[in-house]
C-alpha cells in the first residue's frame, strides 16, 4: 500500500535492500534525508556514486582499489613468493593488523556454499590458478575462515594446488590466545591437539 | 537445584505473574485450559530457553508484541544463585532476542546447558517409543546436552554440512561439473559423523545401563530393557574401530543414488534406537501400557544420569502424567523425586496424601492467573 509519494516510497524501497535494514528503518532513514540539509542528502548521494565508479577489483588480487592494482600488490618491497588466500578484502585488513605478513594476497570475494548456489566457479578461485602458473610461488597460505564453508574451501584448493608442487598450508586454529581450556569447545579443542607443536 | 521465583510477562495467558515456588513440591491444581502447563512451560523455558511444545515466538501472549519470564534458580550444594531473564519479541526474526545470566547476556540458548537442569515429563513422552526414529534421535541429543553441552554445537555443525551436501547434490544435476567439489563435503561430513554417532553410543550406553535398572524396579522385575544403537553404518559399537572406512565406502556406494534423490542416505542424520523389552520391540510388539512404562523409565533415567554427572538433583516437572497411572506406580515414581524439586499439575487433588513426607505449595490456576 502507498502511504506515501511514489518517490518516497521508491527511496524507502531501496533502503531496505541494504543488508541489516529492515521496513522500519528504511522509513526511518528515509525520514531523517528528507529532513536535512540539500547539501548534507547530496553529498551521501555523490559519494554512493564515486565510490561505485572509481573503487575495483585488483586485477591481480582481486582486493577492493581505486587503481589497477591495490596497493599491496603494487608494494615492490613484500614478498612475491608467498600469497595468502582470504576470503574478503576485510580480512585483508586484519591479517595486515599484525604487520607479521609480508607476501601478497589475493581475495577469493566468498567461500564454497552450495546452499547460497556459490561454487568453484562462482568465487576467485580460477584467477589465483592462473597467477600461480605465471609467478613462481612458494607457499600459499589458506587464511579463509574457519567456519565449515571456509574449511570445505581450504580443503577444495589444497587438492587443486598441491599437484603443482606448491606449498599450501593452512592457518593453525584451535585455543585463543589468553583463553581458557576449560571453555574451549569440544572441536576446537580437538584441532588444536591435532596442530600441537613440539616446543 | 531448584527454582526459588517466578516472575512472567505477557508470557502465554499469564499478563503478569510472580510466584515463589517451594523447593520440595508445588501442585498446580486447575481446570483445563487455566494454563496449567503453560506455567510448567515457562519453567522449562527458563531452563531451556526454549519451549517444549511450540516455537519461542507463540509464547508471546496473543494480545501483547513482547513478553518475558525471569527466574531465580538456586543451588543448594553449591549454595549459589543465578537469575535467568529471557525476553521473546514477536516480531523479531530471531527466536529469542535476550538470554541473560545474572543480567549478562548470553548469546544462545546453548549457553544455559549445562548449568541448568530440568526434566520435563508429559503425555507426549510417549511418542519416543511410539513415533519415527527423529523422536529417539532427538531423546538422545537433548539428554546428552545437560552432560555434555558440547554436542550441541557439533551436531549443528553437522547437520549445516549435511545441508550443503544435499544441496550440491541438487546443483550436481543441473551443473556436471560440481561433481569434483564434492568430496570436501564428503569429508567433512565424515569427519563430524564419526563425532555425533560416538557420543550418542558412549551415552547410550550409561543409559542402557541406568534405564535397565530402573525399568526392572518400575514393572517388579517383570520386563528388561535393553536399547540398541541402530545406524546404517554400525551396529552398537561393533566394528566401531572401523567406522571412519566403513563411513567413506558407504558414501561412495550411494553416491550414484544420492544424487538421484537429492538427499545423503548415509549417516547419523538417518540412525535410530531400538528398544527392546524382553527381547521384542515394544515400538511394534509392545501394548499401551508397556510403551508408556518404557517412555517413564527413559525419562526416569534421564534424571538420574544428570545427578550421577553433574550432582545436580534437576527440577522435575509432571504434567498430566499421574493421572494416568495407577496409585502404587504413582507412589514408586515419587520415591524417584525424593531429592528434586517437583512441580505438578493436575486437575485434581486426589494423590496428594501419597506426598506427605514432602514439604509443599499448592496454587490453583484460574484464567492467567494464581489464586
Amino acid at each position: 500500500m502507498d502511504y506515501y509519494s511514489d518517490s518516497l516510497t521508491k527511496l524507502i524501497n531501496e533502503l531496505s535492500r541494504l543488508p541489516g535494514i529492515g521496513n522500519k528503518t528504511a522509513q526511518r532513514l528515509a525520514m531523517h534525508l528528507l529532513k536535512v540539509p540539500k547539501e548534507e542528502s547530496e553529498a551521501l548521494a555523490n559519494s554512493i556514486i564515486e565510490a561505485k565508479n572509481k573503487v575495483r577489483y585488483c586485477k591481480i588480487c582481486f582486493n577492493i582499489t581505486d587503481k589497477e592494482t591495490c596497493r599491496f600488490c603494487s608494494d615492490e618491497k613484500r614478498d612475491e613468493k608467498t600469497i595468502c588466500v582470504v576470503q574478503e578484502p576485510r580480512d585483508i585488513i586484519a591479517i595486515e593488523k599484525t604487520r607479521d605478513y609480508r607476501g601478497k594476497y589475493h581475495v577469493l570475494q566468498g567461500a564454497i556454499s552450495p546452499m547460497d548456489g556459490i561454487g568453484p566457479n562462482d568465487i576467485r578461485i580460477k584467477e589465483l590458478l592462473v597467477r600461480l602458473q605465471e609467478v613462481e610461488i612458494d607457499e600459499v597460505i589458506v587464511a579463509t575462515n574457519p567456519t565449515i564453508e571456509g574449511e570445505a574451501t581450504a580443503m577444495y584448493l589444497s587438492k587443486l594446488i598441491k599437484p603443482s608442487g606448491i606449498k599450501v598450508t593452512r592457518i593453525a586454529h584451535g585455543i585463543p590466545v589468553g583463553g581458557d581450556l576449560e571453555y574451549a569447545d569440544e572441536v576446537t579443542l580437538a584441532k588444536s591437539f591435532e596442530g600441537r607443536h613440539e616446543i | 537445584m531448584y527454582l526459588k521465583k517466578l516472575k512472567f510477562s505477557n508470557f502465554r495467558n499469564y499478563t503478569d505473574l510472580e510466584i515463589e515456588l517451594d523447593p520440595d513440591l508445588n501442585l498446580i491444581l486447575g481446570e483445563n485450559g487455566q494454563g496449567k502447563t503453560n506455567l510448567l512451560e515457562g519453567i522449562y523455558f527458563l531452563a531451556r530457553g526454549k519451549s517444549f511444545r511450540n516455537q519461542n515466538r507463540d509464547l508471546v501472549n496473543f494480545e501483547s508484541e513482547k513478553s518475558f519470564a525471569e527466574g531465580f534458580f538456586f543451588r543448594e550444594r553449591l549454595n549459589n544463585s543465578d537469575t535467568v531473564r529471557i525476553s521473546i519479541d514477536k516480531n523479531s526474526s530471531s527466536e529469542t532476542t535476550g538470554i541473560s545470566i545474572n543480567r549478562n547476556k548470553v548469546k544462545s540458548k546453548n549457553d544455559l546447558a549445562g548449568k541448568f537442569f530440568i526434566v520435563d515429563f508429559t503425555p507426549e513422552d510417549l511418542s519416543i517409543i511410539r513415533e519415527g526414529p527423529e523422536k529417539r534421535r532427538r531423546f538422545i541429543d537433548n539428554e546428552m546436552l545437560n552432560i555434555k553441552p558440547v554436542h550441541g554445537s557439533l551436531l549443528k555443525d553437522y547437520n549445516k554440512v549435511l545441508r550443503q551436501r544435499n544441496e550440491l547434490l541438487k546443483n550436481i544435476s543441473r551443473d556436471q561439473s560440481l561433481k569434483k567439489t564434492a568430496f570436501i563435503w564428503d569429508e567433512k561430513l565424515v569427519e563430524l559423523g564419526i563425532r555425533v554417532i560416538v557420543n550418542r553410543i558412549v551415552f547410550m550406553q550409561k543409559l542402557n545401563r541406568i534405564s535397565k535398572e530402573i525399568h526392572t524396579n518400575l514393572t517388579d522385575d517383570k520386563e528388561n530393557l535393553k536399547l540398541y544403537y541402530y545406524s546404517n553404518l554400525i551396529r552398537n559399537n561393533d566394528d566401531i574401530e572401523n567406522l571412519e572406512k566403513i563411513f567413506r565406502e558407504k558414501l561412495e556406494e550411494n553416491f550414484k543414488e544420492d544424487l538421484k534423490k537429492g538427499y545423503t542416505s548415509i549417516g547419523p542424520h538417518l540412525d535410530d534406537i531400538k528398544i527392546n523389552i524382553n527381547d521384542m520391540d515394544v515400538k511394534t510388539y509392545g501394548s499401551q501400557g508397556q510403551k508408556r512404562t518404557c517412555a517413564l523409565s527413559l525419562k526416569l533415567s534421564q534424571t538420574r544420569i544428570i545427578k550421577e554427572e553433574t550432582h545436580e538433583d534437576p527440577i522435575i516437572l509432571l504434567d498430566d502424567v499421574m493421572s494416568e497411572l495407577d496409585p502404587g506406580r504413582q507412589q514408586r515414581i515419587m520415591e524417584h523425586f525424593k531429592d528434586n524439586q517437583v512441580v505438578i499439575t493436575s486437575t485434581e487433588i486426589n494423590f496428594l496424601d501419597k506426598l506427605q513426607n514432602k514439604s509443599k505449595k499448592i496454587y490453583t490456576v484460574k484464567g492467567g492467573k494464581v489464586i
